[in-house]
């Protein structure tokens, strides 16, 4: 991904480039960097749906929408976040994709998106905020994979630990947990 | 001195203390800003009406199995299970849940909730032959805790209001510890002003003295100047009177004393009184030549003597010099040489102070040089095309000390063997006067010499003063035919 990064930081021109419509470039790049998925439809889930995403997207499997089951989540490229977290003791393990990469599958076009919780509780969080630091997506917490009672199946988690900047009230309230869907914006 | 090191230190401590002051704000600030990361969020307040919600939700579902007997469709009860679960494990850890634990009654509920979603859960996961009055007694719990959830979260609003009050206190502490500080650091400031603007000011008023006394001092200096010129001219004016009245009597004394001398009125008695007449006759012209030499002198100090100008050839007046210092016998034509490389080298020079120039050093060449001695005497042009007037003698020289002081009137050597030499010869004007006549031609004179081995003077003019034959053929050879006249026509 080297050289997509020469995109956004390399000619001066860029620069002067809306921050949103940068990000934008950059997702369908990523998009664009794995052709052997943009050439395909997006797959149909086998098993339960546990992320649904609308919205501004180019790649749908499922009227206007994309659809996810654990195993298509678990194929794509995962980060480990190790971090403490107001809400847990202690420093706890975090893996899942990157929100940037379920993103690109689904060539997102726009500035932001809608994360939507099981219990009704929803955030906007800007997309940009998935380009500048490694979000993720997490499926697992601690090894395990998360029931909803443990806050899953899918929480939106930030490298608090590796960027203390992000203890804030904002980038608290941008980690949704039992995250049920995504429409981007 | 004491008053400014007294000044830096106050000058030290004032900037110490405006250093101090915006670092205690700085710190002062840190402070709150980790106390404000720190501190739990309000999401107590939010927690608790949300665990309320999802208590009450999950008892909704209870009662809709509980109301419907043989319902088989048990899944929207598991899933509001499972929410409440996440709420009551969120209460159970972390930061968010040590916060909520705090407030009255918090952890007895939580524990209760806890209890009775197990017993559900497991009401649910095998067989239950009394699952209904199970779910009953599970709704019954819940119905019970509904008030105390409440209370908590009223707690929880009371308990986030004092903190919001006493973070206010802080800011308004940390307000007035800055207003504080900030009023150090302007009075620390206008110390620092003031002590500047005092500094400059007794800088100020220390220039403006020192002008004072350089002015005071430049003006008693040109007084004492303009007081000793005029001192120096009266004494001029002085001698020039007093010399001009000796002469008067002296040509009497002469004259008669020649009378006598040549006997021209009879003989005289004794062959005696013949020898005191000559002594008369050659003191009396000694003392003329004295009075003359001094009233030259005046004359020039007194700024009376006046240049005649006019085409001087060199080689002329050097050997008319030297006729009158080989006349009286003072001097045998071995000894004295002449050197003029260019006979028709030609001056704008007063004749007369030219030749008096060579003269008086002609004769202080002979006073200083023994009998078997050798003077030269030149006149050429230098290597900077300057004329040049010079006359040297191996005679017994000048010590060092005493070359500054020998251009000055009246001084001579006052010890042997000079005093010795000196005895009735002048009163020592001979160089004062070259180096006055010198100074009208615009030109210096100077002396060279080592005792014993010989001295040399040369006056040096400028060469302005030259005048080319071959530009002026007129003049050069006009001056050769009748110098004096000729030159007033030009």
């Amino acid at each position: 991904m080297a050289w997509l990064r020469f995109y956004v930081v390399g000619p001066m021109r860029a620069k002067a480039v809306p921050l949103g419509m940068m990000a934008a470039l950059v997702l369908w790049l990523a998009a664009a960097a794995v052709p052997s998925r943009a050439d395909e439809e997006l797959a149909d889930p086998v098993g339960k749906v546990i992320l649904r995403i609308d919205g501004a997207i180019g790649r749908t499997n499922r009227d206007g929408a994309a659809v996810f089951d654990r195993a298509m989540l678990e194929a794509l490229p995962s980060a480990t976040i190790v971090t403490r977290t107001p809400w847990t003791d202690g420093e706890t393990t975090f893996e899942g994709p990157l929100a940037r990469s379920v993103l690109g599958l689904v060539e997102a076009q726009g500035t932001e998106v809608w994360a939507a919780a099981l219990d009704d509780f929803a955030a906007t969080i800007p997309i940009d905020d998935f380009e500048r630091y490694d979000v993720i997506l997490a499926l697992k917490m601690n090894g395990e994979p998360m029931r909803i009672r443990d806050r899953g199946p899918l929480w939106v988690i930030y490298p608090w630990s590796d960027h203390p900047s992000l203890i804030t009230e904002t980038y608290h309230g941008r980690s949704v947990w039992q995250l049920k869907s995504l429409q981007v914006r | 001195m004491t008053r400014q090191i007294r000044l830096y230190w106050l000058f030290g401590l004032a900037i110490f203390a405006l250093v101090t002051s915006l670092g205690l704000i700085l710190l002062n600030i840190n402070a709150e800003l980790k106390h404000q990361k720190a501190e739990f969020r309000d999401d107590i307040v939010w927690f608790g009406t949300q665990l309320e919600r999802d208590a009450m939700l999950f008892e909704e579902a209870l009662e809709a199995v509980r109301d419907a007997p043989g319902q088989t469709d048990l899944e929207p009860v598991a899933y509001r299970l499972e929410v409440l679960w996440s709420r009551v494990s969120m209460a159970e850890q972390g930061e968010l849940g040590d916060a909520y634990s705090t407030l009255d009654g918090a952890p007895q509920a939580v524990a209760r909730l806890h209890q009775v979603l197990e017993t559900v859960e497991a009401a649910l996961a095998r067989p239950d032959p009394d699952r209904d009055g199970t779910l009953r007694r599970a709704v019954e719990d819940l119905t019970a805790l509904r008030a105390v959830l409440h209370g908590v979260t009223v707690e929880a609003l009371t308990v986030v209001a004092l903190n919001t009050e006493s973070r206010r206190e802080r800011f308004e502490d940390l307000y007035r510890t800055a207003l504080a500080l900030l009023g150090g650091a302007v009075f620390a400031g206008a110390v620092l002003a003031g002590l500047l603007f005092a500094e400059n000011a007794s800088f100020r008023s220390l220039r403006r003295l020192l002008e004072q006394r350089v002015e005071e001092r430049t003006k008693a200096l040109r007084r004492a100047k303009d007081e000793a010129e005029r001192a120096n001219r009266a004494k001029s004016q002085f001698l020039a009177m007093i010399s001009h009245e000796l002469r008067t009597p002296l040509n009497a004394i002469i004259g008669f004393s020649e009378v006598m001398k040549q006997q021209m009125f009879g003989r005289l008695g004794s062959p005696r009184y013949g020898e005191y007449a000559d002594d008369i006759h050659d003191s009396g012209r000694h003392l003329l030549d004295l009075i003359n030499e001094v009233l030259d002198l005046s004359r020039i100090e007194a700024g009376r003597y006046r240049l005649f100008e006019e085409p001087v050839r060199l080689v002329d007046v050097v050997e008319a010099a030297a006729e009158m210092m080989r006349s009286p016998a003072v001097i045998d034509e071995r000894r004295l040489e002449i050197e003029v490389p260019d006979t028709a080298l030609t001056l704008l020079a007063d004749r007369r102070a030219i030749k008096q120039i060579l003269i008086n050093l002609l004769s202080n060449a002979v006073n200083y040089t023994r009998p078997d001695g050798r003077i030269t005497v030149r006149a050429a042009l230098d290597d900077g095309g300057n004329p040049v007037l010079q006359v040297r003698d191996d005679g017994i020289g000048i010590p060092d000390h005493m070359l500054p002081e020998v251009l000055e009137p009246f001084r001579r050597g006052e010890t042997p063997p000079y005093l010795a030499r000196n005895a009735g010869q002048g009163v020592g004007l001979g160089l004062a006067i070259t180096r006055a006549l010198a100074e009208l031609h615009g030109g210096a004179v100077e002396l060279n010499s080592r005792q014993g081995a010989g001295t040399v003077v040369t006056v040096r003019l400028p060469r302005e003063r030259v005048i080319d034959p071959l530009l002026h053929p007129q003049i050069a050879s006009a001056s050769l035919a009748a110098p004096t006249d000729q030159a007033r026509a030009v």
